[in-house]
């Protein structure tokens, strides 16, 4: 039963929900998980009216609205580098949630990249954690490799990929 | 449109950060009353009630079940809308479309947000993507304002020195409108010296969590002149989904960043604004267009509008800004209302926009007013679900 609190004269009632459900990740992106999971492969889709190739799978190109065929000539497999093209590093008063008062003020953030993985065009684009948590070692442009986690904690989740980490030797 | 529609009535409520003394009905009551009154009409007169809100944001469901007395509702023909951000143009558009169709003499439409229940923070993760959530929580509006940011600076549309100035524009604007939730008086250094939360977004770019409802009332042409001596009529809107990013995991909203679309909500802008512009024999927006009221969720979102409005060329936003092009005394003032960094009452926020156009082309704006005729408005909004809606209002048909 809920306990109202009387805040000099005006009455509130705490409410506190809790929900659990589970998701299927459909036919193409199950694919394209299981594919990560088994053999550390990234995989899209190409539409072939407007070539874009998109990351990750969609059934239908939202731009030509066609149907995009499970047939092996529209898969694309990426490769496990690519270019960093954006980023970006939560630094502080990240939102504060105003129903838990979370604020994690003073945490160190993996900067997020925008990644374009090899093999993907201008429609491709990757977001997902940078190893590197310094931005001053960061550019748009460089080149970045995914690190994948060992198979036995794989789980067919974006989280397979640990991180991503600057290749070196890179000018 | 079937039938020209006019808007006959505006009501709305101070943004407050908190309204404990009074319930989501109560407080839908007040706007509903409010916009009664400035028609002249009692709730009797009304055929259909439009109602939306960030459904859930309350941790309300039904909202239109719940808030039934509040609105007047009972009874009557009508619908409950909720698109995110732009909830609040949705329901004025679908209020419009109910009017026009010639089967109703009198449409109410009422947008609300109670953020000071609280319950936001579980919605906003709910609605980023199980499969591909890689940042738990940056992305959301932060994430989308980020991305817009980041887009201007680099395009060079603006420096963080004219943001700042666009910003202490917006403030002041909020601090001559009697319903805007947040007074500023703040300085350019203070928004330069704000806190980043992620570069180049800083804390006093960012709307302010608000509550309030607005409410709206509009009628078909014969309707409305029988009814109002000063109608606003409602010359044209124009309604676009524009979801073209990729579910790229939970920053979705930042992936427009680097995405041949531009940032979130800005292609939607830029395509309604083409539209309209099209239809309605708009080629000079700059001269032809007299007062912009925006759904700007950040200080580089309205500046970024600048230029998805077609004000000015690609990349010359900065040009509009040291001219003071958008402020009051400018020749297209934008925002004069105080804007949504002022207030943002989500599933009111779009409908405010609409408010004060009518506000602004009866001469009703007190303090605010744009300090010359207004004739033809430009008012639009935009949200996380990226529907985006903007119309014309006219003072004439």
């Amino acid at each position: 039963m809920n306990t109202s609190t009387n805040q000099g004269d005006l009455i509130s009632v705490p409410c506190r929900l809790t929900l659990t459900w589970r998701e299927p990740a459909g036919l193409f992106v199950n694919r394209m998980f299981l594919a990560m999971r088994d053999k550390e492969e990234l995989w899209a889709v190409k539409c072939h009216s407007c070539n874009r190739i998109l990351f990750p799978p969609e059934i239908v190109c939202g731009m030509c609205k066609i149907r995009i065929e499970d047939k092996e000539e529209n898969w694309i497999k990426l490769g496990n580098e690519g270019t960093l093209v954006q980023f970006y590093q939560v630094t502080g008063s990240r939102e504060i949630d105003p129903s838990t008062g979370w604020h994690p003020k003073g945490q160190t953030f993996n900067p997020i990249g925008l990644i374009r993985p090899d093999g993907g065009n201008e429609w491709t684009i990757l977001a997902h954690i940078l190893e590197e948590t310094d931005t001053a070692k960061l550019s748009l442009g460089i080149r970045i490799k995914a690190v994948w986690k060992p198979r036995e904690e794989r789980q067919g989740l974006m989280s397979d990929i640990k991180f991503w980490r600057i290749v070196e030797g890179q000018k | 449109m079937a039938e020209r529609v006019a808007v006959i009535g505006v009501g709305q409520t101070p943004g407050k950060r908190s309204r404990k003394d009074v319930s989501e009905i109560e407080l839908v009551n007040e706007a509903v009353r409010a916009a009664l009154e400035d028609a002249e009409l009692t709730i009797k007169d009304i055929d259909v009630v439009i109602e939306g809100n960030m459904e859930f944001f309350e941790g309300t469901l039904y909202t239109d079940q719940w808030l039934v007395e509040g609105l007047g509702s009972c009874g009557k023909s009508g619908l409950k809308v909720n698109s995110a951000g732009d909830t609040g143009a949705t329901i004025f558009s679908t209020g419009v479309s109910h009017a026009a169709s010639g089967l109703f003499k009198t449409v109410l439409i009422v947008g609300f947000e109670k953020q000071d229940e609280g319950a936001y923070g579980g919605v906003g993760m709910r609605s980023e993507d199980s499969f591909f959530d890689i940042a738990g929580g940056s992305g959301r509006a932060i994430g989308s304002m980020w991305g817009t940011a980041i887009s201007v600076l680099n395009r060079k549309s603006a420096t963080e020195e004219l943001i700042a100035k666009v910003r202490v524009k917006e403030a002041e604007c909020g601090l001559r409108n009697p319903y805007s939730h947040l007074k500023l008086k703040i300085t350019e250094n203070d928004v330069l010296n704000s806190n980043i939360v992620i570069w180049p977004l800083r804390f006093l770019h960012i709307c302010p969590t608000s509550v309030s409802s607005c409410a709206v009332i509009v009628a078909p042409e014969k309707e409305a002149k029988r009814l109002t001596r000063k109608p606003v009529w409602v010359k044209d809107y124009y309604c676009i989904h524009s979801g073209l990013q990729p579910r790229c995991g939970e920053p979705w909203l930042n992936v427009g960043a680097a995405y041949p679309t531009g940032p979130q909500f800005r292609w939607g802008v830029e395509q309604a604004a083409i539209a309209l512009y099209k239809r309605n024999g708009i080629t000079h927006p700059r001269k032809q267009i007299d007062y912009i009221e925006s759904y700007s969720p950040s200080t580089w979102h309205e500046v970024d509008y600048y230029e998805a409005l077609k004000l000015c060329e690609p990349g010359e936003a900065w040009k509009l800004i040291e001219e003071e092009a958008t402020w009051p005394h400018g020749d297209i003032p934008f925002d004069l209302s105080g804007g949504v960094v002022s207030t943002n009452a989500i599933g009111a926020t779009g409908l405010h926009r609409v408010a004060e156009a009518v506000i602004q082309i009866r001469g009703e704006g007190g303090e605010r007013q744009v300090p010359r005729d207004v004739n033809l408005v430009f008012t639009f909004a935009q949200g996380a679900d990226q529907f985006c809606t903007a119309a014309f209002l006219s003072k004439n048909l």
